[in-house]
């Protein structure tokens, strides 16, 4: 990609290695995947495929909505390049390590951009830490949506808060109610309209009670 | 009490195991046995009677072994999580065998005793530990103090899944290995094959899982007349992909560099290719234990039992009371 001008490596993940930089003189980050060799090719061709285009797709469709997420500049599926504006911030995981910010004031502020994700019929698919910035101006983004789904099933967005809580607890145990600011964030938001054709989003309580049915089936949290 | 020997007695599902430890921490192989139903899965009440009806036996062997009760320091049992009469018959023969040796009992957590004869065996201070087993699939590292849980199933175990797969196709408990074989042999007959002539889900979430409809899915094809050989390559291709990834991100997240694999379907052959591959791409290293104490064993009690004594101390008799549903980040972690 030619009007691509790098700058540096930010993270190598499961799924793709970012790097910052600049997309015809604006402030991006690009992400390569590239093929995992511990995959059968057809399954590794088919995943990257499949995620790079419910990414771009995501992308695009929220780029009308006043929702902090990336904008999408380039996608080249054949070399598995994405190129997206760049959103300002840390990583939530780094900033609540680094345990210097009000954690309840930005807690719920992520629960609130949740729930306005999800009110317009989507899910994230990916809620752990690295996927959330913060950033004292430009407020919470989301980013990476290589799992998400357009979909207003009530069990889509409450594995969306289990993936959380499960980063939360593991992750972040030094802050015991950090769900809870989330919950109180995330049903404290006021929804955006919902366009699409099937049954609206159901409401925050229903996915927050969805949430706690999940965890109740998965092993040693009765 | 460093030189002592300390025994290790595992029962929390199939298998009843007895083992030991020695002084150093240097594991000996354990005296097993393995409840296999004749029909169906496991039954609670007929693994306990396997179970208690074996246990005279494996202690007789351990004794005939050299061990004897004055040189044995603690007994350890696995506490939990597991099936709960299969859990009591291995706590109540530990209880005995205190009480016989005026020795104290040391109560485990079963997950983390995986963790730990792993970081023994593969002298590995701080991994990732990908633990696949029957009932269990959860991706944990330590954090502050405990052994977390960064990712798990969110409904059934991959092991689980597979012999469900397997007893459906009429082949014998336990099926991960059957599956493995007629992967394999279906693979060298077919070189050539395509998995996308075999699609199945694929449930990655985060870094948690799903198995239950790629099971429902697998039996599909086969239902739609895809060879079972084909079938069980497809669906070790997809699950133990799906494994691999969650442990990647889970180091990605963590930032950390060593991959241990544990529990009875870290014993496959493809999936170890596949933990040592991903590794290689990050510049980690991967781990995987011997056959011997990736499925359950005695010694991994006995190991992990070693250093919550040395550590922590004895588990009061009162306090022995077997826990089923012992989560993973229940257990204080006091040794390095």
């Amino acid at each position: 990609m030619l009007a691509w001008e790098e700058e540096q490596l930010i993270h190598v993940g499961a799924e793709a290695a970012v790097s910052s930089g600049r997309f015809l003189g604006l402030p991006a980050v690009r992400k390569i995947r590239r093929p995992r060799a511990y995959r059968n090719p057809a399954l590794d061709r088919r995943l990257t495929t499949h995620r790079m285009s419910s990414e771009a797709k995501m992308l695009a469709r929220l780029s009308s909505s006043s929702l902090p997420v990336p904008r999408l500049l380039a996608c080249e599926m054949s070399s598995g390049i994405m190129v997206q504006s760049l959103r300002l911030g840390l990583q939530l995981v780094d900033v609540l390590r680094d345990g210097k910010s009000d954690v309840e004031s930005l807690m719920k502020k992520v629960g609130f951009n949740i729930r306005q994700l999800h009110s317009v019929g989507a899910v994230h698919g990916d809620l752990t830490t690295n996927n959330i910035l913060w950033d004292e101006q430009q407020g919470v983004s989301l980013i990476d949506f290589g799992l998400s789904q357009w979909t207003t099933e009530v069990e889509r967005m409450g594995l969306d808060l289990q993936v959380l809580s499960e980063c939360l607890s593991a992750s972040h145990p030094e802050y015991g109610d950090a769900l809870a600011w989330v919950f109180q964030g995330y049903e404290s938001a006021n929804d955006l309209p919902y366009n699409g054709s099937d049954l609206p989003p159901a409401s925050a309580a229903d996915v927050i009670a969805r949430y706690n049915v999940i965890r109740g089936r998965v092993r040693y949290h009765s | 009490m460093a030189g002592g020997i300390v025994v290790g007695i595992e029962s929390t599902a199939h298998t009843l195991s007895i083992g030991s430890v020695d002084g150093e921490g240097e594991p000996t192989p354990s005296f097993s046995a393995f409840f296999r139903p004749e029909e169906g899965g496991i039954h609670p009440r007929e693994a306990a009677d396997h179970h208690a009806e074996n246990a005279s036996t494996l202690v007789r062997q351990l004794l005939d072994s050299g061990i004897e009760g004055k040189s044995v320091s603690a007994v350890a049992f696995s506490q939990g999580p597991g099936l709960g009469p299969c859990l009591r018959v291995g706590a109540s023969v530990a209880r005995a065998l205190a009480s016989k040796w005026d020795v104290p009992l040391v109560g485990v957590n079963h997950c983390v005793a995986h963790i730990e004869i792993g970081r023994q065996q593969c002298k590995m201070d701080d991994p990732v530990l990908l633990y696949v087993s029957g009932g269990n699939t959860q991706v944990i590292t330590r954090m502050a103090g405990r052994y977390r849980v960064l990712g798990e199933t969110l409904d059934i175990g991959i092991g689980n899944m597979l012999d469900k797969f397997a007893r459906e196709q009429g082949l014998p408990f336990p099926g991960g290995p059957k599956i493995e074989i007629l992967a394999k042999q279906w693979l060298d007959e077919n070189s050539d094959a395509n998995l996308d002539d075999y699609i199945l889900p694929y449930a990655v979430h985060g870094m948690d899982l799903a198995f239950s409809g790629l099971y429902a899915a697998a039996s599909r094809l086969v239902e739609r007349g895809a060879p079972l050989g084909a079938v069980c390559w497809s669906l070790q291709e997809h699950a133990f992909a799906a494994c691999v990834e969650v442990a990647e991100r889970a180091m990605a997240h963590t930032g950390k560099r060593e991959l241990l694999l544990g529990g009875g379907v870290a014993c496959n052959q493809r999936i170890k290719e596949m933990a040592n591959l991903m590794s290689n791409e990050r510049g980690a290293i991967a781990g995987i234990p011997p056959a011997r104490y990736c499925v359950d064993n005695g010694s991994m009690i006995a190991t992990l039992g070693r250093l919550q004594y040395l550590n922590s101390g004895p588990t009061s008799f009162d306090e022995s009371a077997v826990k089923q549903g012992l989560r993973t980040d229940e257990t204080q972690i006091s040794w390095p």
